[in-house]
């Protein structure tokens, strides 16, 4: 394995390799930055120039545009609140609170280091994963998969701030937005309204794009004044250091998140979307100050961010080890593997063992030059949220309007999308939580999948399963654990106080 | 041109009624979203049909709790609570105007309205000169030229390198 590694190494820094390298990672970042076109889209338009390639440059092309991507999607998330990628919008969440403080450099610094935090994990992970990870898959099935979902929406009792009942709710309308569309398994329209279009579902893009971008845009317009409250100044604009520091100090929280971002998208169909909420849940659960989350924290920002290229190594795992594309990128990556005439399974892993090397070093030098064009970039960036309100508008509600149009090129998405800004802004003009909403969303088809194919497979006998009853113990802790904890407080605390407290 | 960050304290409206609206809302949507499943193939029907059970039944508790609530804090006559500066996105749309909520909703809207009819280039170059002109009070000159160089920029980054097709507009002008 040391000497695919080393002989793929050498593969990757050939001329031709690094040149399709720069290429990819000049597009990822276009592609990331430009709300709605995202990296599956782009990778599908690049296949046909992969077709006379040797498969390394081949990939160096494709990975290094797809990583980059998620690195360079957080970008327009900390600095406007529209998350250039579906997978960035949990970034929005403290980015974008912290860039209205004067605090962009800060956040862009620390959502970049912590996204090559990330992606060292999941490069190291990845490397790991491809001799052993055969067996472990195989042996978790649907029951298990559901239960993983459903341990994902326990996180609506962090992401709810204090909120339980109206979280939940927020969370449930997630899911049933999620069921529109065709039925897959029965092809029954369900909430279609008699609308064709609905049938293919409700996309991920304009929900994100209407619930979190919309609103910002909205306020400025009421406001008027630049998206940074703060006078520009040096240090306001500066802070980069600050940010970096801030994430190699908090290294436990990046790696962690990494991990969750990779391991969740080992699980084929779980993807990032999710992968970004478990890990900010997780690092509001185990935070010092959980009531700075939302309000501009800088942990939620690590924690996000680290997710960004670590999903991507990770559904790298099953599309090389099995086929099974873990999200849509890699289903259009799972392509490029068989136009270039490689089989993913045993060849990948033994005869083309030093091809899969060399995904994991395109992944690593992707990220180190994206990471650091970015942080040389930040200053210049960071100064835009110091322009004027006015004239950023007509700009942000055209991104807004592209962002939601470009996912299915269809009017109706734009329609979808400002149905959410109008969600969005009475959430948060009347206090209730957004972030559950969308977690439901993502994980509502899912967990229906899983539920039917559970059902069809093992009757109502996979309730019994070890692996299913684990994890639904932890389900149960989850929630017995928060009990405890609002208990408490409501003992220690006067009533008043109370719900800030659990914030 | 930065906004006002002092820290004034306004008092922020008892969210007891919002919460009553908001769980009759979603009580509806939950009921109606019920009423439509159960009509569907047992198997299509089945997550549905749970999922909006468990939020009317959830929406149905909201609304019971925020008028239990409405009377033990008309008995205790505790102070409402109270938003800053600081949270500054809930601060804007709590503390806005009528007028303010009205010309940007205006704006809002207008836009997408000539986005369906005129496309997105057109509307661009339209939106981005009236509003420069109107709310920000800016020369023709600079409105037209800015508003010319944003389309320029989209075109160039969506239509000539990446072509990828934009919201035609109802007379298919782009």
């Amino acid at each position: 394995m040391l000497d695919a590694l080393t002989g793929a190494l050498g593969e990757v820094l050939t001329p031709t390799s690094l040149l399709m390298m720069v290429i990819g990672v000049v597009l990822g970042f276009v592609v990331g930055i430009l709300p709605g076109l995202g990296g599956a889209v782009t990778l599908a338009l690049l296949l046909p120039f992969t077709y006379s390639m040797d498969p390394i440059p081949a990939f160096a092309l494709l990975l290094g545009m797809y990583v980059v991507a998620s690195t360079a999607g957080d970008i327009t998330s900390v600095l406007f609140g529209v998350p250039g990628e579906a997978s960035s919008a949990a970034v929005v969440l403290d980015g974008y609170p912290m860039t209205r403080q004067g605090q962009a450099g800060r956040a862009l610094g620390a959502v970049l280091t912590s996204s090559a935090v990330g992606a060292l994990v999941g490069i190291v992970v990845l490397i790991l994963a491809i001799p052993i990870i055969r067996p472990v898959i195989l042996a978790i099935g649907p029951p298990e998969f559901f239960a993983l979902a459903l341990l994902g929406l326990t996180f609506v009792v962090t992401l709810s701030s204090g909120q339980m009942h109206k979280g939940l709710l927020a969370c449930l309308f997630g899911v049933l937005v999620s069921l529109v569309g065709l039925d897959p398994a029965t092809g029954v329209p369900r909430f279609t309204f008699g609308s064709l279009d609905l049938w293919s579902g409700v996309s991920i893009v304009p929900v994100v794009i209407g619930l979190f971008g919309g609103a910002e845009v909205l306020q400025l317009m009421m406001q008027k004044g630049s998206v940074s409250n703060v006078a520009a100044s040096p240090d306001s604009v500066s802070g980069v250091k600050a940010g970096i520091m801030d994430t190699l100090r908090r290294w436990p929280l990046a790696m962690r998140s990494g991990a969750i971002g990779t391991a969740l998208s080992l699980v084929p169909g779980m993807g990032g979307s999710v992968a970004q909420f478990i890990a900010y849940g997780h690092a509001k659960q185990v935070s010092k100050k959980p009531e700075e989350f939302g309000k501009g924290s800088v942990e939620g920002v690590i924690a996000s961010g680290a997710t960004g290229v670590a999903k991507d190594c990770g559904s790298l795992v099953p599309t090389i080890a099995f086929g099974i594309p873990g999200s849509a990128s890699s289903a259009v990556l799972l392509s490029a593997f068989l136009i270039l005439g490689l089989n993913p399974g045993k060849e990948m892993l033994t005869t083309d063992l030093e091809v899969t090397m060399s995904m994991v070093w395109i992944t690593f030098f992707a990220t180190v030059v994206a990471v650091g064009a970015a942080l040389l970039l930040v200053r210049p960036l960071a100064r835009l949220t110091y322009i004027s309100g006015p004239l950023l508008i007509p700009f942000l509600i055209l991104l807004l309007s592209i962002g939601a149009y470009s996912e299915a090129n269809s009017f109706v998405d734009i329609v979808l999308m400002l149905v959410f800004v109008a969600i969005g802004v009475a959430c948060i003009r009347w206090d209730w939580p957004r972030v559950p909403m969308l977690l439901g969303f993502v994980l509502g088809s899912i967990l229906e999948r899983y539920l039917f194919l559970s059902n069809s497979l093992f009757g109502a006998d996979w309730l019994l399963r070890p692996a299913f009853l684990a994890i639904a113990a932890c389900i149960v802790l989850v929630f017995v654990s928060y009990g405890l904890k609002v208990r408490r407080q409501r003992r220690d605390l006067p009533t008043p106080e109370l719900d800030e407290a659990t914030r | 041109m930065t906004a006002d960050t002092s820290s004034t304290v306004h008092p922020r409206r008892p969210g007891v009624d919002a919460e009553a609206v908001g769980g009759l809302v979603l009580a509806v949507v939950f009921g109606g979203a019920f009423w439509l499943a159960h009509d569907w193939d047992h198997q299509a029907a089945i997550f549905p049909l749970c999922t909006s059970a468990a939020g009317f039944l959830l929406a149905v508790g909201l609304v019971v709790r925020a008028f239990a609530s409405r009377r033990m804090r008309a008995e205790a006559d505790t102070p409402h609570e109270e938003v800053t500066a600081e949270d500054n996105l809930e601060y804007v749309f709590q503390t806005a105007s009528a007028r303010q909520w009205v010309v940007a909703l205006a704006w809002f809207g207008g836009f997408f309205v000539a986005l369906w009819v005129l496309g997105l280039y057109a509307a661009a170059l339209v939106f981005t000169v009236a509003y420069l002109r109107t709310q920000d009070r800016r020369s023709w000159l600079f409105a037209i030229v800015y508003a010319l160089i944003l389309v320029a920029v989209l075109y160039g980054a969506f239509t000539v390198l990446l072509a990828k097709p934009v919201p035609p507009g109802y007379f298919g002008l782009v």
